[in-house]
């Protein structure tokens, strides 16, 4: 192969070319490795982020969905408190931001999907918006607590109805506001959700409730305040008692009288009936009718007005028993003055007192407990009637704004109900749908995404890979080591040989170099003295050149005086033409002027025929005037005539002038011509002029060249001698060449005489390390010259050119 | 008997067919002349206003003076073609015998020359160019310096029945 004819450089470089670029493989199959394995990691690392993104999402939704269950649930929660934006939840985000982006480029097949699940997505939230649109919180227990509560007060109030009826005194009903059931319920806490949640209609409607309610209430403390039934019992008891000792009174009052008549009196009348004493028979008449009409009268009468005070009770009937009363009293009285000092009625007497006095007490009780009566019945009646103005109307009102209330809850569940229907008819199966394209979405993520089990499979490969390119490398590297240390050693062999060879022959040409060097020498001087005569006729020229560049300016003037002169005429041309113009018009005039003229001898001819017409007419009288008629018809044909020729004259003038001013326009073209060429020679010469002046200028440079050319060929002589000399030197130093040459063979095989006598008869030469230097730059000039014929093989040739 | 009468015609004219002046004119580059007695007045070119319904050469009619005239061209009447009127386009106002009347006509011409003074001598009778073709509206032509001069019969020119066309329109 061509590897033997590589030069050392080469066959090190090539070397270790190999080995770099098997190490750059190795780096880079490592560094592609690694970075394969880092993109698989992050590509797993993404997938179970998407992954668990994704799954996070679904319950993300789950519990936004659980949110809005929640809502629709739980009385505690009144307000939607969920993302209603498909774009600003978390998914809603994720799905409309940076994340899908992300996830498209790392799952491209996820696109579709995504896309999909934008409506269903967008559907649930839309489903929230719903909800929360018509959702109210209401309490669904609340209009059957209504209604339970009115159901409460129709009985309290049937209760209190009882109470007239049964004559009870205590109501046996709830009156404080608060502690009935309807007031507890009120103050617990889930009145004042609903009062709060309520519309405005139902807390009105609430407000006016509670106020009634709390006076209906009231109504029932008042009707129980006044209730007195048991009074009543009482004080019946009480009067039955009295009466009854008012009976007895009565009775033993009666039976006294009866007996003080039978045995005291109807005896004593008789007994003075018997004796016939008048004044003792008067005496007990008197008795007996004071007893008769003072007392027992009036004493039935108090009894009967009495009786009567029982049924009216009225303060009147008790002043008009009083009055009886009073009568008897006074009856009694006079009776017992009567019979005073009659011991037989003196016990009778005193009967009367004890009687009268029971009775008097009784009286005054019983007069007491009517009274008290009729306070009582009248307290009732009170009662009553606040039943009936009071408790009654307030509550029919109560009622009414419990029904209010109880129809104002059920149009508020009205609005929890369509809540439901949406979540149910909208949520769920938007929820449905996410949540099955979410799962689709995971499922096509995973089966897209690279799993764990494969970025360590592929790692693996990597690692193996590496270890098999780093063993390769090793052993082409040694190989190659091995190759090129063997070549370097041959090639070096042979060059040291073809060294001696080229010393040898560089002495020879040195000499010849010294030969030439002096006839150069020669050769330079002569180009000196001729040079030098270029010099000189180049300094002529160089005057000349300078000369015309004067002149052309000296033109450039001549030529701008030129222009100006040119200009002056042009502007004269123009006014001449201005003046024929007026000439023409000047004639025009009189032209007109001459036609007039013309006229008139026309005129004047018609009168002069028309003269001679009446003349002729005028026979042998007008014969005079004929020929006065012929002479004027003579001048004014001499006047048509004339005026005639002159037309013609200005006719001919008009055209002369015409011509004139035709001429005139094409000299002043001519002129601007002139101006035009004119001032093109001016550029032209101002042209000539920079020309001249850079020639000028050219002709300096070369004259400096020229000089320049002197000094370099005086240069080249001296430098041809200095050669001359110098190839003697190189001989010397061809000598020495030898010398190291034997070095480099020591150096390559270890044997300095076998491989340098071959070559040539050099003398042992030291190695010196100075020398050394010089060694390499000398071989590396005179390389060219020994390699075709000795370190090329010319039998290898045909193999090189295949290369 | 109509060449008898015509060869009296001519016996007549060449009797009546005075030397005298006469009024010459120019048609068509021909030199005409009209006895001066028959010739009223010359005038220039005025505006003449077209009557209706009348022969082409009837240009219509011209106020001159108070006095309306019917006004002839005779460049139409000779049948030479019309051209524009000039400025020495003139019209010869001419007596003519309308049986027993006098009446006035306006004659265009191209243009009026002179008053010549014609001798006897100097006049020859109409040529005669055949029986068919009428020359008795010549009078003669007279020689003068100049050239001939054909002398017109102008009562002759307008024939009876352009007379009594034109004649209704004025009375003298």
């Amino acid at each position: 192969m061509n590897w033997k004819q590589m030069t050392i450089g080469k066959k090190i470089g090539a070397g270790f070319g190999l080995v770099l670029v098997l190490l750059t493989i190795v780096g880079i199959m490592s560094y592609t490795g690694t970075s394969g394995i880092v993109t698989n990691a992050e590509e797993v690392i993404d997938g179970n982020k998407l992954d668990g993104n994704l799954a996070q999402r679904e319950v993300d939704h789950l519990n936004w969905v659980n949110r809005v269950n929640a809502l629709l649930t739980d009385d505690k929660i009144t307000r939607l408190d969920v993302e209603t934006d498909d774009h600003q939840c978390g998914f809603g985000k994720w799905l409309y931001g940076q994340g899908r982006k992300d996830a498209e480029q790392l799952v491209p097949s996820l696109a579709p999907l995504l896309k999909e699940i934008e409506a269903p997505h967008k559907a649930l939230h839309d489903s929230a918006i719903a909800i929360d649109a018509v959702f109210k919180q209401a309490n669904p227990r609340l209009p059957t607590l209504f209604t339970q509560r009115e159901v409460d007060h129709l009985k309290w109030a049937a209760r209190i109805r009882d109470v007239f009826i049964q004559k009870q005194d205590d109501l046996g009903v709830q009156t404080d506001p608060t502690q009935c059931a309807l007031g507890k319920w009120l103050l617990s806490d889930e009145a004042r959700e609903a009062y709060q949640n309520g519309s405005p209609v139902f807390r009105q409607n609430w407000d006016a409730m509670v106020e009634t309610h709390k006076s209906l209430h009231q109504s029932a403390i008042d009707i129980e305040s006044n209730l007195a039934f048991g009074e009543l019992s009482r004080l019946a008891m009480e009067k039955q008692t009295l009466h009854q000792t008012f009976e007895t009174l009565s009775t033993t009052l009666l039976a006294t009288v009866a007996t003080a008549m039978e045995k005291t009196i109807d005896p004593a009348k008789k007994r003075a009936e018997k004796s016939g004493s008048v004044s003792t028979l008067a005496k007990w008449g008197n008795i007996d009718m004071v007893l008769n009409e003072k007392v027992l009268q009036p004493f039935l009468q108090a009894k009967l007005a009495m009786a009567g005070f029982e049924s009216g009770k009225t303060d009147d009937l008790w002043n008009a028993y009083e009055k009886k009363m009073n009568e008897f009293s006074n009856g009694l009285n006079a009776w017992a003055t009567l019979v005073k000092g009659m011991p037989v009625l003196g016990q009778t007497i005193g009967e009367f007192d004890r009687l009268v006095r029971s009775w008097m007490d009784n009286a005054g009780l019983y007069h007491k407990a009517v009274i008290a009566e009729r306070r009582a019945e009248d307290s009732i009646a009170l009662a009553l009637s606040v039943y009936n103005t009071a408790t009654m109307p307030l509550l029919d009102k109560t009622m009414g704004h419990l029904g209010t209330l109880r129809k104002e809850a059920e149009r508020e569940l009205e609005g929890m109900r369509e809540s439901r229907r949406i979540y149910a008819t909208q949520t769920v199966p938007a929820l449905v749908q996410v949540q099955s394209l979410l799962g689709q979405i995971r499922q096509e993520a995973r089966t897209h995404i690279m799993t764990d089990d494969i970025m360590l499979n592929s790692a693996k490969k990597t690692k193996l890979s590496v270890v098999i390119l780093v063993s390769a490398a090793s052993i082409v590297g040694i190989f190659m080591a091995l190759l090129i240390s063997r070549g370097i050693i041959r090639l070096l062999t042979n060059i040291t040989g073809g060294l001696g060879e080229g010393a040898n022959q560089v002495a020879s040409a040195a000499s010849q170099v010294s030969a030439s060097s002096q006839s150069m020498a020669e050769g330079a001087s002569q180009q000196a003295a001729s040079i030098e005569e270029t010099s000189s006729s180049m300094e002529e020229m160089s005057s000349m050149t300078r000369k015309n560049a004067e002149n052309a300016v000296h033109a450039d003037g001549l030529m701008k005086s030129a222009n100006t002169a040119v200009r002056t005429a042009h502007e004269s041309m123009g006014e001449l033409t201005q003046s024929m113009e007026d000439i023409t018009r000047a004639s025009e005039e009189t032209s007109k002027i001459i036609k007039t003229i013309d006229e008139i001898a026309f005129q004047t001819n018609l009168l002069a025929l028309n003269a001679a017409v009446e003349a002729a007419r005028a026979g042998e009288a007008g014969a005079g005037f004929a020929v006065v008629a012929d002479e004027v018809r003579n001048l004014a044909m001499r006047a048509a005539d004339a005026a005639r020729n002159t037309s013609e004259l200005i006719e001919g003038t008009i055209k002369k002038v015409e011509n004139g001013s035709r001429l005139v326009s094409s000299t002043n073209d001519a002129f601007t011509q002139v101006a035009e060429s004119a001032s093109k020679v001016g550029e032209l010469v101002a042209e000539i002029s920079e020309a001249s002046n850079e020639q000028s200028e050219g002709i300096d440079q070369v004259n400096t060249a020229v000089s320049e050319m002197d000094r370099v060929v005086q240069q080249n002589a001296a430098n041809a001698e200095e050669s001359a000399s110098a190839s003697e030197e190189l001989n010397a130093q061809a000598e020495q060449l030898r010398d190291y040459v034997g070095d480099l063979v020591m150096m390559v095989t270890g044997t300095r005489e076998g491989r340098t006598e071959q070559i040539a008869h050099t003398p042992s030469a030291q190695p010196v390390p100075q020398v050394g230097h010089q060694a390499p730059k000398k071989l590396a000039s005179r390389k060219e010259e020994v390699r075709p014929d000795q370190v090329i093989p010319f039998d290898e040739d045909e193999e090189f050119k295949d290369f | 008997m109509n060449t008898i009468t015509n060869k009296l015609d001519q016996a007549i004219l060449a009797t009546t067919v005075e030397a005298g002046k006469y009024l010459t004119f120019t048609l068509a580059n021909e030199e005409y002349g009209i006895g001066i007695l028959k010739v009223k007045e010359i005038i220039g070119m005025i505006p003449i206003t077209s009557v209706p319904k009348t022969p082409e050469f009837v240009k219509g009619v011209i106020n001159l003076r108070g006095k309306v005239l019917p006004v002839i061209d005779l460049r139409l009447k000779f049948n030479m073609g019309e051209i524009p009127y000039t400025e020495r386009t003139c019209i010869i106002v001419v007596e003519i015998d309308a049986r027993d009347e006098m009446m006035l006509v306006g004659i265009v011409v191209d243009a009026v020359s002179e008053v010549l003074s014609i001798t006897k001598e100097s006049i020859e009778g109409p040529p005669a160019f055949g029986a068919k073709l009428s020359t008795d509206y010549i009078l003669g032509m007279a020689k003068t310096d100049t050239g001939v001069k054909i002398l017109l019969h102008i009562d002759k020119v307008l024939n009876q029945e352009d007379i009594s066309l034109v004649k209704g329109k004025t009375i003298v």
